[in-house]
């Protein structure tokens, strides 16, 4: 469902992403870590388009998201690190929003249903997003995401500043969701929560995949100690 | 898409704080200026109602009267006022508001309402087409100056582009929303001036005062939208919203004030107005006297006297003037008046023609400034600008040329025989009244193509880079 195909963003003679080959099939969750400046936002800018690639290609659901980007966006689902949302307006109003713009209806019914299975208290999605916490906003951020029924889902650090509770239900959300088919590329700095949602991890290190390994055969203790070896070499 | 986008936009617009606290200072000035300028324009049509009717009154009561001496009398015309001069006065404080009319000599339009303003109203006239034409392109701005800087900075603008918004549709969703919102502020105010308006409509004739409102609206329309779209550009440009409102507001300060003021020097430098000195020198001089009879007053009236004379003696076959069958002194001031009328029609002619050089220049720099091509329709449709001045002066001199000639045909026949004929009172009832159509809003327009032109240039451009613009921004710079 995602693959990238020799992946190559340069910033002039600066390599922030070189070669990038990753396939995440669909009922995958592949979790990519690594330290500030390894490639990991790099590369979901470079599968959502947001910045020109330098080289290679990014496909979505086998399109090619710079070419076809109408196609590769009505596939995927995206959770940054931080889901801004319009402060005026209500959850409910942002959910409605985004849904629409991606080309879906979303009825009251349905939008009380998502903001249930995401968690979002009772009667929270009719308050100014203005007054919503992080964690709320990046329940939102999953609430539109479901709400897209997106077969691909990318997400960046969706869990930095998360409290443990929150960060739970996400996961099990993630869980969820992979359970159904979608395919998951996240990038996280968390050794923890990637063995606990990831079906594969992906270590980078300057931009390049250093190592990609599924997660069933691993402890935590195993990843991690996997993940300082490369940080160190 | 487009309609989602802009349903969220008009949401969040009103729901803004600043946009209110702006909307009601608009309304506020709007409904001031409106209030004030229609007491204004009111003032002046009850006031030139009462005068018409008194000058007409006078000069049919004048009593008996040489007829010579009546043209002498003299009347004034006067310039009648549009209900639109009240929402745009334009620069008619500055052009005089009648002409005295009088044997032998053409006048230029007199008493400026300006002369009985305090000094600090030719700072900032208030008025409705100010209001439009300076504050509401900066409410524009500070309305939609985040539209895309805004979007980029918090981070918005990549969730929904992750959705598969083009930022194309955003841009047009979001323009159709601030126009929405923009218009939801000034409809209620325009519908209200329409109450008010056709209140005060009894006061004044029609001269197409609803095309001439229409082809108004339609002007501040364009010149809005243009602002919409130049911000709708700047902040697809802009990195982020500081620098985005800071880019707009140069830009509004440069094609609302220095443009047009500079153009406006440009255009007196390129084309000096003569002063009043120089003018009336230049007609005393005789400058365009194509008569071939030098140019001192007085010489040329003698010699005009002195050929008139043999002509007419040879062609009668008298032995002198006072045996003519009419009477000659009419025949001599009419011949007079004849004469003097090229030098007149060339010099106010270059008057017009350095007016109208004016208009041009300002014209082509309008092509920098679209405050130039509103100012110059608005006013132009209002009938508050230098070419209506031009318009009434002309048809008074018509008035002036034909009454004049009517009092010396009267002379000429009723006094021949006689050194000396006193016409009876009821003659002067015979001496029809001014009677002035200004130019109908179509022939306005037809003159005001060009502004139009440049209003819609204005209006479509600024969108249509922003959406090429469009094409290739991303949400990430």
């Amino acid at each position: 469902m995602l693959q990238a195909i020799d992946l190559v963003k340069q910033y002039g003679s600066v390599k922030a992403l070189d070669r990038l080959n990753l396939t995440v099939e669909p009922g995958q969750v592949c979790c990519l870590l690594g330290a500030n400046g390894a490639g990991k936002t790099t590369t979901i800018h470079l599968f959502l388009d947001f910045i020109p690639r330098s080289g290679g290609k990014a496909l979505v659901g086998g399109h090619d998201v710079v070419e076809e980007p109408v196609k590769t966006k009505a596939l995927l689902a995206y959770i940054p690190e931080v889901v801004n949302l319009y402060g005026a307006l209500t959850g409910r109003e942002n959910l409605e929003y985004f849904v629409e713009i991606a080309g879906e209806k979303l009825d009251h019914q349905r939008a009380d249903q998502l903001a249930e299975k995401v968690g979002l208290q009772n009667g929270a999605l009719d308050k100014p997003v203005s007054n919503y916490s992080k964690g709320m906003r990046q329940k939102v951020g999953i609430a539109i995401a479901l709400a897209k029924q997106a077969r691909a889902l990318i997400m960046d650090e969706p869990l930095s500043g998360l409290d443990p509770k929150a960060a739970n239900e996400f996961s099990r959300l993630l869980r969820e969701v992979a359970d159904e088919g979608v395919a998951a590329l996240m990038a996280t700095h968390d050794v923890f929560r990637a063995k606990e949602v990831g079906s594969h991890i992906g270590i980078m290190k300057k931009g390049i995949l250093v190592d990609y390994f599924p997660t069933d055969d691993k402890g935590h203790g195993d990843i991690e100690q996997l993940y300082m070896q490369h940080m160190r070499d | 898409m487009i309609g989602a986008v802009a349903r969220k936009e008009f949401k969040e617009i009103v729901r803004d704080g600043r946009f209110r606290w702006l909307a009601m200072t608009c309304v506020l000035l709007v409904a001031v200026a409106a209030v004030s300028g229609l007491q204004v324009t009111r003032k002046q049509l009850s006031d030139q109602a009462v005068a018409t009717a008194a000058e007409r009154e006078n000069f049919v009561g004048q009593g008996t009267k040489n007829p010579h001496a009546a043209a002498h009398f003299g009347q004034y015309a006067f310039r009648p006022v549009l209900l639109p001069a009240a929402l745009d006065p334009g620069v008619s404080s500055f052009m005089g508001s009648m002409i005295w009319l009088e044997a032998h000599r053409m006048n230029l339009p007199e008493f400026r309402p300006a002369e009985d303003s305090a000094d600090l109203s030719r700072v900032a006239p208030l008025s409705v087409a100010w209001i439009l034409q300076f504050i509401v392109p900066l409410f524009v701005i500070v309305v939609t100056f985040g539209a895309v800087a805004g979007e980029r900075e918090s981070g918005t603008l990549g969730l929904a582009m992750s959705q598969g918004l083009g930022l194309g549709r955003m841009l047009i969703g979001k323009a159709v929303a601030s126009m929405g919102a923009l218009f939801a502020v000034l409809i209620p105010v325009i519908l209200l001036s329409i109450i008010v308006f056709s209140v005060a409509a009894p006061l004044a004739e029609d001269h197409d005062v609803g095309w001439r409102l229409a082809w108004m609206s339609i002007g501040y329309l364009l010149y809005l939208i243009n602002f919409a779209g130049l911000s709708m550009l700047v902040s697809t440009l802009a990195g982020n919203r500081r620098n985005a409102f800071f880019a707009l507001t140069a830009i509004w300060l440069l094609v609302t004030v220095a443009v047009p003021r500079v153009a406006a020097d440009l255009a007196g430098y390129a084309h000096p107005t003569p002063s009043a000195t120089e003018f009336w020198a230049s007609i005393r001089r005789g400058d365009g006297n194509e008569s071939g009879l030098g140019n001192n007053p007085k010489l040329r009236a003698a010699e005009i006297r002195s050929r008139l004379s043999a002509e007419l003696l040879e062609e009668y076959e008298v032995d002198s003037v006072d045996q003519l069958p009419f009477n000659f002194t009419a025949l001599f001031l009419q011949r007079l008046e004849e004469e003097d009328a090229p030098i007149f029609d060339y010099n106010f002619d270059q008057l017009w023609q350095t007016y109208e050089n004016q208009r041009k220049v300002q014209q082509v720099a309008s092509v920098l400034s679209p405050a130039i091509a509103i100012r110059e329709l608005s006013m132009a449709m209002a009938g508050a600008d230098p070419y209506a001045q031009r318009h009434f002066s002309v048809a008074a001199e018509q008035h002036r040329r034909e009454f004049v000639g009517q009092l010396n045909t009267i002379q000429a026949v009723e006094g021949a025989g006689k050194r000396f004929y006193v016409a009876p009172g009821q003659t002067w009832k015979g001496i029809g009244p001014f009677v002035y159509e200004p130019p109908s809003a179509a022939a306005v327009i037809s003159r005001h193509l060009g502004d139009l032109v440049i209003l819609l240039i204005w209006a479509a451009a600024p969108f249509g880079l922003a959406l090429m613009v469009a094409r290739r921004a991303r949400p990430i710079r």
